[in-house]
């Protein structure tokens, strides 16, 4: 599948800037860097966003508005005041405890990552943040950061390679101060991270990888000052980040305001921001937009995109390109789904514009099975088929003509319950039956829920800025959201696995096309993952805001309200 | 002598029976049947709310995974788990569980929030979350009560009074229709009446922590319209039949025989009886009220009880349920009580009975 304006080819050497670069040889961010340092932040960040003129269409899906607010002359004052859907007393202050949202929009306030995913249509290359560069020998088994310098915490004090080796150390090493600390567990050798001087930081990997930096753009892995615990950033967190903390109260409302050192000059040009996180209901924080008393919403309810389309009452600012990937997942290692014709044929019956239609509102890109679009690499030529005939004939090949299937489900995401009750009937279709069993939303992604355990699932994956990320967060051994069990399959599991490292170790861009082409391949016929939809960030803002972008990376282009103005 | 104040002839007066004290031979101790029929109606009240705090606490403490479990999630592990359950009193057998819960209520304590102790926020105590949702609900509820009950009777009379007439009409259907809607129906109605159409109130009602929704009352004008159109209408209902019942019977018609003015017989035989036969029916829309909240504050975003514990739900916090639960328990059960009393205060012809 390729996007409008965009032409794939299979190698990494034809898809431009940072590729060429950055894989090239040991250069990760250098070019993105350079350019930066070369033409000012102001021309670094222009590279977010698109313009408004270019929503038109994004590849075939819906496209309710633009990716980009009217812009202009920045005005400052005012408060932005965000409403976002609740999460009740589980609202926390601490990023490595972070869930979408409205923890995320906090800590994106509150705190700095090291590097950002790009805001244009592809995730890459990545956008410096607290980190300037990063380096790695030929073997992509050391890597040395350059961090950015004058950039001070909220309390005044420098910010210093020694807060990234704490950080490393201490919170992104340990799995009860860290949710992502599996992304790095296993990869970073912990012991031997080297503060080289105060704005470099070496850090060794226990197994090679190309695209490393790019695992440090996920939420979970906002900067803290060192020494600081999740008790203390509870009570008075201090980051890096464009507001500083006022007051906190879960479930309820918290206040930040501006930020007068921020490293991004002349940002943010609000004066407060206000994170409004009561709402239990999705009409009832449309109306407070429509009314004024909050002036952006983080995601609303697709059906509320449809009809503001025509309404016209708030602005709405949509991703020009979509990464959240809708899937089910099956285990490939045991029970029924450790059968590829099986798998091969839950593929087959899924009719996926069918699914966007009814689940996502049409607003969903189609899916072609595979994690982790919009990165490098990524294989946009492969397409699904929709073969109910094959499908049938697949099941009684192997026995399972008439069978059940029992698929949990719960009503956690957009569209969740809807696709599921969607999917069962196209099963049947196809001769076997899907018994959905529906679980309490609070319980579906935890161990009660049987989550990673379980043969068959749904799955919403945000995306990394890569296939490394994605790869290391989905889907090889032991991934911290490890649904379909990859690589622990037999025969062919340890191969898989090698195949994947292999991949993500390869430093030349030819090379490593060729191997995550393999890997990508084998995903497509013989992996867990029925991919149907990538939906895009969807948004709105109040008719007189301007400046605020989006991107596929997450909502208001990863919280980034420093952006934005008042008119 | 209270009968003698209702009105009630001499004769009628009940005789007061003479309860002998167990285990003191020879000993009588006068309990009025009135009082003996309390202190009945408050040890039900009691058991009910024992019985229904245990079946709280079981339905919360049977479902899979544990507080500690669900809280600390992905970033579980073995020390954590341990070190939170322990704290949360989750790895003692169930009852002692329950007679701690039990015994803190008493106390006045409701316990730490599970999810607030996992996140090191700076006061995990139930009883503090839970106080300013409660009384957002309560001044809520407390408006919508003061306005339900002159309201049902004052238009449940007048319906009864003009039975089939054009007021009676008037008034009887509308407010059948209306509370046949559900709450988020007839509350997306009030929003597009009062703001879209004539942008007068608000269409959220935020309340910013600390703050009181009394300081900008107008957030409270929607909310409190809806719950009173879906209450009103079935107790005007019940008003209107029992005074139209009470208008037919003999004493209304004997007062009128013997020549006792419309004006009077109407307030002095009519209403009283009538009013007191729909006690229950404003008790059963007060308890109303007590369910219907949580919806009303999910339309208008209003921090109450209700979204309160929506929210604990979602968050599986077993703390924060049991509390939100047996504290809406215990008003359903006071106001039942307190209806039941009133009854039976208001109503000669209950209280002779109880002799």
């Amino acid at each position: 599948m390729s996007r409008e304006g965009e032409e794939i080819s299979g190698s990494a050497g034809s898809s431009g800037g940072w590729g060429d670069r950055a894989v090239g040889r040991r250069t990760f961010l250098q070019g993105v860097a350079g350019a930066g340092a070369a033409v000012g932040l102001g021309g670094l960040l222009s590279a977010y966003g698109d313009s408004a003129a270019s929503w038109a269409s994004a590849g075939g899906a819906v496209q309710a508005g633009p990716s980009a607010l009217p812009g202009g002359k920045p005005k400052r004052g005012g408060t932005f005041t965000v409403g976002c859907l609740t999460q009740g007393s589980e609202e926390n202050l601490f990023p490595g405890t972070a869930i979408p949202n409205p923890d995320c929009v906090r800590d994106y306030a509150l705190y700095n990552l090291l590097f950002y995913p790009n805001a244009g249509k592809e995730l890459y290359p990545l956008v410096p943040g607290l980190a300037l560069s990063a380096e790695s020998n030929a073997a992509a088994t050391l890597w040395t950061f350059k961090l950015r310098s004058g950039v001070t915490w909220h309390d005044g004090k420098p910010f210093t390679a020694s807060d990234v080796a704490y950080n490393l150390t201490q919170l992104w090493s340990s799995a009860s101060a860290n949710y992502s600390s599996a992304f790095l567990v296993g990869l970073v050798d912990f012991s031997n991270v080297k503060v080289v001087d105060p704005l470099t930081i070496q850090i060794p990997l226990l197994v090679p990888s190309a695209q490393f930096p790019t695992i440090f753009a996920w939420f979970n892995f906002g900067v803290l000052q060192a020494g600081a615990t999740p008790a203390t950033a509870a009570t008075k967190p201090v980051g890096t980040g464009p507001f500083m903390f006022q007051s906190f109260t879960p479930g309820q409302q918290s206040v930040f305001v501006r930020n007068p050192n921020y490293w991004e000059s002349g940002k943010p040009y609000v004066d407060r921001l206000v994170v409004d996180s009561s709402f239990t209901d999705n009409n009832a924080m449309l109306n407070a937009l429509v009314s004024g008393q909050i002036n952006l919403l983080v995601s609303p309810a697709l059906e509320q995109v449809r009809q503001q389309m025509t309404s016209k009452q708030v602005q709405i600012l949509q991703s020009a390109s979509a990464s959240n990937t809708y899937a089910f997942g099956m285990r490939v290692d045991t029970g029924p789904f450790a059968d590829n014709r099986i798998r091969q044929a839950f593929k087959l019956l899924t009719n996926r514009q069918e699914l966007n239609d009814g689940a996502l509102s049409g607003f969903a890109q189609i899916g072609n099975d595979l994690q982790g679009p919009n990165t490098q690499y990524f294989n946009y030529d492969l397409t699904s088929a929709y073969d109910v005939d094959k499908a049938r004939s697949l099941f009684k090949k192997a026995g399972v003509l008439g069978k059940t299937f029992v698929l949990p489900t719960a009503n956690v995401l957009p569209g969740m319950i809807e696709s599921s009750t969607i999917w069962q009937q196209q099963a049947k279709a196809a001769g076997v039956n899907i018994k959905l069993k529906v679980l309490s939303p609070g319980d579906y992604w935890t161990s009660v829920g049987g989550a990673y355990v379980r043969p068959f699932c749904l799955q919403v994956a945000q995306a990394l800025p890569s296939l490394t990320g994605q790869y290391r967060s989905l889907i090889q051994y032991n991934a911290p959201y490890w649904d379909t069990h990859w690589g622990a399959q037999t025969p062919g599991g340890n191969a898989a696995t090698s195949l994947l490292l292999s991949a993500e170790a390869s430093q030349t861009a030819s090379t490593a096309q060729r191997l995550w082409d393999q890997a990508q391949d084998q995903q497509f016929h013989e992996g867990g993952y029925v991919v149907w939809g990538w939906l895009p960030y969807i948004d709105f803002a109040a008719k007189n805001i301007r400046g605020l972008k989006a991107s596929s990376a997450f909502n208001f282009n990863n919280f980034r309200f420093q952006d934005g103005w008042i008119a | 002598m209270v009968g003698s104040q209702l009105g009630l002839a001499p004769d009628l007066e009940p005789e007061i029976p003479t309860v002998v004290a167990p285990g003191m031979p020879g000993r009588r101790v006068h309990i009025h049947p009135a009082a003996l029929f309390v202190l009945k109606r408050l040890a039900a009240g009691v058991l009910t709310l024992l019985v229904v705090s245990v079946l709280i606490f079981i339905c919360t403490s049977v479902i899979p995974g544990n507080a500690a479990v669900i809280t600390l999630g992905k970033s579980a592990t073995a020390s954590s788990l341990q070190r939170l359950e322990a704290t949360l009193g989750l790895n003692r057998p169930l009852y002692q569980q329950y007679l701690s819960w039990l015994g803190g209520i008493l106390h006045g304590s409701f316990g730490d929030s599970a999810v607030a102790l996992a996140h090191h926020q700076v006061d995990p105590s139930i009883a503090s979350s839970i106080k300013n949702p409660l009384i957002n609900s309560f001044i809520l509820g407390g408006i919508t009560a003061i306005l339900l009950i002159p309201l049902t009777l004052v238009l449940g009379v007048l319906t009864g009074i003009k039975a089939n007439k054009a007021v009676d009409h008037a008034i009887s259907l509308p407010s059948l229709v209306i509370a046949g809607l559900p709450e988020f129906v007839t509350g997306s109605l009030l929003i597009y009446i009062f703001f879209s159409e004539l942008n007068l109130l608000p269409p959220v009602s935020l309340v910013p922590p600390g703050q009181s929704p009394l300081a900008t009352p107008n957030i409270l004008v929607l909310p409190v319209l809806t719950l009173l159109a879906v209450a009103v209408g079935s107790g005007i209902r019940q008003v209107r039949l029992g005074m139209i019942e009470v208008l037919q019977t003999d004493f209304v018609q004997f007062a009128r025989l013997n020549g006792i003015g419309e004006r009077r017989v109407l307030v002095r035989y009519a209403m009283r009886n009538a009013i007191a036969n729909s006690i229950q029916t404003i008790a059963q829309n007060l308890q109303y009220l007590v369910g219907g909240i949580i919806v009303v504050e999910a339309v208008f975003a209003y921090p109450g009880i209700g979204t309160y514990l929506v929210t604990a739900v979602l968050a599986r916090d077993t703390n924060e349920v049991l509390a939100a639960s047996i504290i809406l328990a215990a008003l359903y059960t006071v106001i039942n009580i307190g209806a039941d009393l009133l009854v039976v205060f208001l109503v000669p012809k209950l209280r002779t009975e109880l002799v």
